[in-house]
């Protein structure tokens, strides 16, 4: 589905992500974990369109889609959530995930400012559509809230049902779990699963190796912008030398 | 003819420079645009007009007092207004109209206290034009680029020799690092803005005597000195200076060749244009985009 | 349910009472002035209401409106002057005009960040209104004569009263079709751009795009107000047009309250009668707007619309009160 070739990419020198490849299947569920500062999502950026890579390629589909832009991969179905949380704080609940359906509604300007039949049927389907990925994520009773007034668990539960919204092929989740409590952790790893059944493929950023091993079909391990190790989870758990790198990392 | 247009420009220049690093001290500290530092150019003019016009006093006390009430003045709208609102969370592009209703609040203020006449500063000098090079000057324009240069050289010499200055460097670079140094964020940010509000000072001093003392001084004046700080690069001190020269050059030559009415309509452009191609101005210190 | 019913339709009752008030207004008006005056204030609304649609839904700032103000007036007086088309058709070139110059000034700028923004909004308002001064045939100082406004023939200025109607009218489309566009995908996107640019691109939001269209449809409000205002004073002069004109238009957002479509509206009306009410001193009218900016940031940054809105808040939580514990509790704990 995915697939990056010896991608690097230099800060002024400094090398942040170092020749990495790897390979996301279709319909899986992918993990790449890593200590904090090891490149993950400084390489989840050049996939999602928002870090330019200095050297390599990425792949979608088939297709060459390096250095695209952001939001033209979201129309070919990339989304992502993020690890520092972006939303439209000033804005409901419901207005964040329909912002999430804006390439998926069709209509123009002169639709939206005649009201047009055309305008109101694609409304009402987005409306309902953003409500539909609000209950999987569990948050159709708080639609009215400001996304701001929710509390930091709920408000990356919203990212993911924004990400839902824009209906992807991919789904790319930058630290799902961080600043979660052990409950919340289990809703989201409930949630991810769920996702994964809908036929979404998912690749996701964790440093926290419990989230990852429970859920992850396939694994890729970072550390400091290298790729150490790459297989199924329990071959990872059992990998000494990212052992090594996650206790001298800790 | 182009001897004596160079020379203008020059002298020009380096008002504009000055002005325009009243801008950059502020910018460069707190990321704020202060578009009230026009208003502190008018007041000052109006207080030196005071001193030196009305109250007689020898220009030189009439500076350093002007001087004196505009850093009280600068650290009172940092400490009294600014700082205020940046506790209660006020930032970005409110904190720009802070500055502009702090500036129709000062104007009016000025137009209330000093009247809205326009005011003949008195002459400094008892000649009336000095022969530079085959240009007829004013003394009082080449006063001004003396003072210029001085302020320039103080701020500098201010700025990277002192303790203070270096620590409001450190601030302006990042306000929280600069704190767990032990470097009192608070009142270096009150002196900036004093800091500012001095330039400001030393601009009104200068252009009064030149342009008369009217309301609108300071806010045609200033936007020149704005267009040379981001022609130079804004939040760069020194880079405001060049930018100046360079905008009052154009200015000059344009005046001088092509036609006098022209000048402010190039120099407008010209800001609009580097805006619009190289916001980073000549030389970018800081990032200004914003996508 | 049935409680937010109740606020909806006081707020419908006050909509109709406003609107009806509009609509009465000049028949108890006789002094051609004032109605002259109430015309003006429906531009002032166009304008304002369209800076909102920028500085409010999109978040980006303008201190230069006044050119477009400026290019709406001097293409609608060029174009009656010289082709002698309809003056509503001309006054709707004129709008368009304004706003391709709008957009044609966002392509570059809209990538600054907003102190940029300002300053190149207030570049390009002055070069404006330095090249009026400088085109001798524009008569930059005596003014040039425009057509009166007129539809089908009909001299709407010999009797102020149609004018206002004819404006009024105008300010009804102008407000509905903010309405329709801010509460589209259209406005959904502005905002996202203003909230969080980054995660707007990462929603499939082509940032750059709708920070373009912003501009213009925000250019083409300002450029048809200006248009209008143009064929209602029948003379346009060049100082009209100045760059410090345009905080005017910020002054009325922040007054009545950003983000909202009545918003603008209230601003533009309280402004206009502050401004008129103090023509004579001009001091005190800078001092009290300068202090509106101050005091509405620090204490009411919704404006009197945001001001409006906590206070039905607070109606409908009494209303609540009593029937709806539960609920009422869910939203103090969340604010």
């Amino acid at each position: 589905m995915i697939k990056a070739e010896n991608v690097l990419v230099q800060f002024g020198g400094i090398s942040a992500v170092n020749h990495v490849s790897i390979h996301v299947r279709k319909g899986q569920i992918t993990g790449l974990i890593g200590p904090n500062g090891a490149g993950k999502t400084t390489f989840f950026n050049c996939i999602s369109g928002v870090q330019n890579v200095t050297e390599g390629k990425i792949y979608y589909e088939g297709r060459d889609i390096t250095n695209g832009r952001g939001f033209k991969l979201c129309e070919e179905g990339i989304a992502r959530t993020y690890q520092n949380i972006n939303l439209f704080h000033s804005l409901s609940v419901l207005d964040n995930a329909m912002i999430g359906k804006h390439c998926r509604t069709n209509y123009g300007f002169f639709s939206a400012l005649f009201g047009t039949p055309k305008m109101r049927r694609e409304e009402e389907k987005a409306r309902t559509d953003a409500l539909e990925k609000l209950k999987i994520v569990g948050l159709e009773h708080k639609k009215d809230l400001r996304a701001g007034q929710l509390p930091y668990g709920e408000q990356r539960l919203l990212e993911i049902a924004r990400a839902l919204c824009t209906e992807p092929k991919v789904l790319l989740l930058d630290e799902p779990a961080a600043g979660m409590n052990a409950t919340e952790k289990v809703v989201l790893n409930d949630l991810i699963k769920k996702i994964a059944s809908m036929g979404i493929t998912v690749l996701v950023i964790e440093h926290d190796m419990d989230v990852i091993m429970n859920i992850s079909d396939y694994v890729y391990v970072m550390n400091d912008g290298f790729l150490l190790a790459e297989g199924k989870p329990e071959e990872v758990q059992n990998n000494p030398e990212v052992i090594t790198a996650y206790l001298g990392g800790n | 003819m182009l001897k004596s247009l160079i020379i203008v420009g020059l002298i020009m220049g380096s008002i504009y420079g000055l002005i325009g690093l009243g801008y950059s001290v502020i910018y460069r500290a707190s990321g704020i645009m202060n578009l009230a530092q026009g208003e502190l150019i008018t007041l000052s003019a109006f207080l030196g007009y005071t001193f030196f016009g009305v109250c007689g006093l020898p220009y030189g006390v009439a500076l350093i007092l002007t001087v004196v009430i505009m850093f009280a003045f600068g650290v009172l709208i940092q400490k009294g207004l600014v700082a205020k609102y940046q506790k209660r969370g006020v930032t970005g592009v409110y904190m720009l109209l802070i500055t502009f209703g702090l500036s129709r609040v000062i104007n009016g203020g000025e137009a209330l206290i000093f009247g809205s006449n326009a005011k003949r500063f008195p002459s400094i000098f008892n000649i009336s034009t000095v022969n530079i090079l085959g240009a007829h000057l004013q003394p009082e324009r080449i006063m001004c680029l003396f003072l210029a240069l001085i302020s320039m050289l103080l701020v500098h010499l201010f700025m990277t020799k002192t303790k203070t200055g270096i620590g409001m460097q450190a601030c302006a670079m990042h306000s929280k690092a600069a704190e767990a140094c032990g470097i009192d964020v608070v009142k270096s940010n009150g002196l900036t803005w004093g800091l500012a509000s001095v330039v400001a000072a030393m601009c009104g001093m200068m252009l009064g005597p030149i342009y008369g003392v009217t309301l609108l001084l300071g806010a045609n004046l200033s936007q020149m000195g704005f267009a040379s700080s981001v022609a130079g690069g804004m939040g760069n001190i020194y880079g405001a200076m060049v930018g100046g020269i360079i905008i009052g050059l154009i200015e000059s030559l344009v005046g001088g060749y092509v036609n006098s009415t022209w000048k402010s309509m190039i120099a407008y452009l010209i800001l609009f244009l580097i805006l619009a191609v190289r916001p980073t101005g000549l030389f970018n210190e800081q990032a200004v985009r914003d996508v | 349910m049935r409680e937010n019913l109740s606020i909806k339709k006081l707020n419908r009752i006050i909509l109709l009472i406003v609107g009806l008030a509009a609509v009465i207004l000049p028949l108890l008006i006789t002094n051609s002035y004032r109605l002259y005056f109430f015309s003006f204030v429906g531009i002032y609304i166009v304008a304002a209401s369209g800076l909102d649609i920028l500085f409010g839904y999109a978040g980006m700032i303008s201190f230069g409106h006044i050119a477009y103000y400026a290019i709406g007036a001097y293409v609608t007086t060029l174009l009656t002057t010289y082709t002698g088309i309809p003056v509503v058709a001309s006054m709707l070139i004129a709008a368009v005009v304004a706003a391709a110059a709008g957009a044609l000034v966002a392509l570059p700028c809209s990538k600054l960040k907003f102190q940029f923004l300002a300053l190149a909004s207030i570049a390009f308002a002055n070069f404006i209104y330095q090249l009026i001064c400088n085109i001798s045939f524009l008569e930059p100082y005596r003014g040039l004569k425009v057509e009166p406004l007129s539809i089908f023939g009909i001299n709407l200025n010999s009797n102020y009263r149609y004018t206002y109607y004819f404006i009024l009218v105008c300010v009804v489309i102008a407000l509905l079709a903010k309405h329709m566009i801010v509460k589209s995908k259209i406005g959904r996107a502005f905002m996202a751009c203003r909230d969080n640019t980054r995660s707007a691109d990462g929603m499939g939001i082509n940032v750059r795009k709708y920070k373009v269209m912003a501009f213009a449809i925000s250019t083409f409000y300002v450029g048809f107000a200006g248009a209008c205002a143009a064929h209602l004073n029948e003379l346009v002069v060049s100082n009209t047009y100045i760059q410090s004109n345009a905080f005017n238009y910020v002054i009325m957002c922040i007054f009545g309250g950003v983000n909202t479509i009545f918003g603008p509206v209230i601003g533009a009306v309280v402004f206009q009668f502050i401004n008129e009410a103090l023509a004579s001193a001009t001091a005190w009218r800078d001092i009290i707007f300068g202090g509106v900016v101050l005091l509405f940031i620090a204490f009411l940054p919704g404006g009197c619309m945001g001001a409006l809105k906590k206070l039905e808040g607070k109606l409908a939580a009494r209303l609540n009160m009593g029937k709806k514990e539960t609920a009422a509790e869910g939203v103090e704990k969340n604010d």
